[in-house]
């Protein structure tokens, strides 16, 4: 009877969550945002119900199989997250509410970071710093 | 194998739950349809595994099976690698680079 409660209780929170996700995903207006929803609220409502698939099936072995797709997912939801995120930054798509006068920057990526010449940070000890940037 | 189906859940609440999914489902894939870009496409893709996932972890329970839990960590390992496969497909215009 406790079993069913706590199933229960876990189920309504998962569909809750779900739900809420959903709607984020729908219609919000931009990947970034989007990626919010759909990495947070989906991956803790997955995780809830199938928390509680596994709890009420009353089988050890599916609790267990249930515990690993929740570890799964906790692990590889942040990793999906980074590469798309990463993606939509190197294509320099633009967040939708960023000022029309401001740009995203132009060196984006660490790989892309042009890193100061070792010799003209030796020499030029008070020269002035080159221009541009 | 056979368990028992939880006693809450009455023929009036499953309909609730289903008809709770298959409107954020549709939801989902309407707006894929209508995404802006390839990354938005991705983004709702991958809430639309994760949507399935949770619909298959319900459906399993109230047929009363366990079979499906299998389903759920294979499907979960396919839509994570689709995903990354596809982010960096976008990204780069490759999948395996060399640098």
């Amino acid at each position: 009877m406790m079993i069913e409660w706590i199933g229960f209780f876990l189920l309504v929170i998962g569909l809750l969550f779900f739900t809420v996700g959903n709607v984020g995903v729908v219609r919000y207006e931009d990947v970034y945002l989007r990626l919010q929803c759909a990495s947070k609220s989906l991956t803790f409502g997955f995780c809830s119900i199938v928390l509680a698939a596994g709890i009420l099936s009353e089988d050890p072995s599916t609790l267990v199989k249930a515990c690993v797709a929740v570890a799964f997912q906790f692990i590889t939801a942040p990793i999906s997250a980074h590469v798309i995120a990463h993606a939509a930054v190197k294509r320099r798509l633009r967040p939708a509410h960023l000022h029309a006068e401001e740009d995203i920057p132009e060196t984006t990526t660490q790989d892309e970071v042009e890193k100061p010449k070792v010799d003209e940070l030796a020499s030029g000890g008070g020269a002035a710093p080159a221009a541009g940037g | 194998m056979a368990t028992p189906v939880p006693s809450f859940l009455a023929p009036i609440v499953q309909l609730i739950f289903f008809l709770v999914f298959v409107l954020c489902l549709a939801g989902l894939m309407l707006r894929f349809f209508q995404g802006r870009t390839a990354l938005d496409r991705l983004v709702i893709f991958e809430s639309f595994v994760l949507g399935v996932l949770s619909l298959t972890a319900f459906y399993g329970l109230v047929v009363g099976t366990t079979l499906f839990m299998d389903v759920i960590l294979l499907f979960s390992i396919v839509g994570f690698l689709s995903t990354v496969a596809a982010a960096r497909f976008v990204e780069n215009g490759d999948i395996f680079d060399d640098d």
